[in-house]
């Protein structure tokens, strides 16, 4: 065995996959967003003191702003408090006598509490109880997600058996082509072409209008849906039409000339021999939507509903690297306990 | 009894059979033997119902199963390759046919312990030997006492060995069982060694159906002839050879 083979996908691999995913593992866990940006003040609070003075001459340099909309997060009113303070700093000499609020004990347990480098405070804000926002959001998205799936399977299923079927060459190309076609264009511009079709003014609805009906097909679950399955089914399709053109076609005949009727033979034969290919339809699905950020953003409406635009918003609007990426660790594993399933799965079926 | 009357097979640009007619006593071992083409295997899916588009009639036991499709014929058919279902154990694989007909299993147990397999009743068939594999797909082809029992090749992707023991294996099995065998072959050597008698097929006509010895003693024509010391000619240049 030539093992150097894999020294070149190796390297990429620890470059682009193993090196970033440790960092942002360590980063759910690790927290240095008031350690960098008030670093006097850090010092004084690991000695177990609160010194207004320090926290003061931290404020006089511009990169305390960083940590406006991070405390705000846990400590509410802080924005205005922090903003009002640093515009005015040249003048001040005594913070609590600016305003009173710097010398609330509730505001200091923030920032001790927040200075802490190594914490689980991220993953505690996710799973705190099942009303979290963050914990009805992730749930929320491995519902649709694993719908999505069942709901592409089922579709695909039939449609990979009717390729089996297709004798000629062009009609097998014509149809692989419509199967392909969402891979020909580029994700935005197909996404695009949903708004106009589904939209409370789109074609569909105005052609059910001529029946005085009219469908909310766009801003909600159901966007979601018809935006994914239509992106994913050509992934779905090919695993498992992959796996029927593998039957080898004895078996069935065997079944069949053993005893067995037509629905039998697909229960007890077809069917198990296709498991493979839905398996792997199902996991390559099911991983795809759950990343899915442009579909659910553009056909989902303003809710949020994917676990991913909170990770989106975190890193570029709340800036709180640490819970998007502990939202994101979370997604990995979620993924990883699915892919411990799937092989478990796959163990159990026959080699050949 | 096994009657083919009149079959008439023919493709677009092609006729695979051309009134084949055959009588085959209940019991009786037939082999067809014939080269690549001959329509050998088309003849094998007319008689399973897997191609009914065909002209002529097929009686077994005085009844037309033309009609009748493959699950219900009570026919039982050994391919090539084994054709086991890969995820069933050895002893499932054989206990199927009796489920389909919501029968006790009893008899695979049995039958399993007859082909010599009764340790391996859980291997999977990726667990055994190609001819560990035949045996249980020619035990699940007899278990429910079919009326036919149709062999495609099966002996083809062992090698010469094993061949020999199979042969051995198949005749005894027949000797056993009784069953009317339909034994598709284009070896020589296992057609003479197995049947009661031989039909040697080309172009889709049957040139001749007699025993094996009549066959050789006196071949109806010129290419029964030629196919038969073109096959014995391998035989003894083989013999020379290792002398």
């Amino acid at each position: 065995m030539k093992h150097w083979l894999i020294f070149p996908a190796a390297f990429l691999l620890v470059i682009f996959f193993v090196f970033p995913i440790s960092t942002m593992l360590t980063q759910s866990f690790y927290n240095t967003t008031i350690e960098t940006s008030l670093p006097l003040t850090t010092q004084q609070l690991k000695n177990g003191v609160v010194d207004y003075e320090a926290l003061r001459q931290d404020l006089t340099d511009e990169k305390a702003r960083k940590v406006i909309n991070y405390i705000n997060h846990y400590y509410p009113g802080a924005r205005s408090l922090f903003a009002k303070t640093i515009n005015n700093i040249q003048d001040i000499d005594d913070l609590v006598e600016f305003d009173s609020r710097w010398a609330d004990p509730g505001l200091w347990k923030v920032l001790e509490y927040e200075t802490h480098s190594f914490t689980a405070k991220n993953y505690t804000k996710i799973f705190e109880s099942v009303d979290s926002v963050y914990f009805k959001v992730l749930t929320q998205t491995l519902i649709i997600s694993l719908a999505i799936t069942l709901v592409t399977v089922l579709l695909s299923y039939p449609l990979a058996y009717f390729l089996t079927t297709v004798t000629n060459r062009w009609h097998f190309v014509l149809i692989m082509f419509c199967i392909l076609l969402p891979f020909f264009t580029s994700y935005l511009s197909r996404l695009v072409a949903w708004l106009v079709l589904l939209q409370k003014n789109g074609l569909i609805n105005q052609i059910l209008s001529n029946f005085d009906m009219s469908l909310n097909l766009m801003y909600n679950t159901a966007g979601i849906f018809i935006g994914s399955v239509y992106i994913v089914l050509p992934m779905a399709v090919l695993p498992i039409y992959a796996a029927m053109r593998n039957i080898d076609m004895s078996l069935i005949k065997t079944g069949s000339i053993v005893g067995a009727n037509k629905y039998q033979v697909f229960r007890d034969i077809y069917f198990p021999l296709t498991k493979t290919g839905i398996y792997n339809a199902a996991l390559l699905v099911f991983m795809t939507v759950i990343g899915f950020y442009t579909t659910p953003a553009l056909l989902g409406g303003s809710k949020g509903k994917f676990i991913t635009e909170q990770i989106v918003y975190h890193m570029e609007v709340s800036l709180n690297w640490g819970l998007a990426t502990a939202l994101t660790s979370t997604l990995l594993i979620i993924i990883l306990i699915i892919f411990y399933f799937y092989s478990r799965a796959n163990k159990d079926l026959y080699r050949d | 009894m096994l009657e083919l009357k009149n079959i008439t097979k023919q493709y677009k640009s092609k006729t695979a059979l051309n009134a084949v007619d055959l009588q085959i006593q209940s019991g009786e071992f037939v082999s067809i033997l014939g080269p690549s083409g001959s329509g050998k295997s088309t003849l094998l899916n007319c008689i399973s119902g897997f191609d009914n588009d065909f002209v002529g009639d097929i009686l077994v036991d005085n009844n037309s199963i033309k009609k009748v499709p493959s699950n219900k014929r009570n026919i039982g058919m050994v391919f090539q390759h084994y054709a086991l279902f890969p995820y069933m154990t050895a002893l499932e694989n054989i206990a199927y046919p009796l489920k389909m007909r919501k029968q006790s299993i009893d008899q695979a147990k049995e039958i399993l312990d007859k082909v010599g397999l009764a340790d391996y009743s859980n291997k999977y068939p990726h667990q055994l030997s190609g001819g560990q594999q035949q045996r249980i797909a020619l035990a699940r082809a007899m278990v429910y006492n079919p009326k036919v029992v149709l062999m495609d090749e099966p002996l083809g992707a062992l090698d010469l060995k094993l061949r020999n023991e199979l042969q051995v294996f198949i005749k005894d099995m027949h000797k056993e069982y009784c069953t009317t065998t339909v034994y598709v072959t284009h070896d020589l050597v296992e057609a003479f060694s197995l049947s009661d008698r031989i039909v040697v097929l080309n172009n889709g006509v049957i040139e001749q159906v007699d025993t094996p010895k009549n066959i050789y003693k006196t071949p109806a024509n010129e290419f029964v002839k030629d196919f038969i010391t073109s096959g014995l000619q391998h035989i003894q240049t083989l013999s020379r050879v290792i002398q």
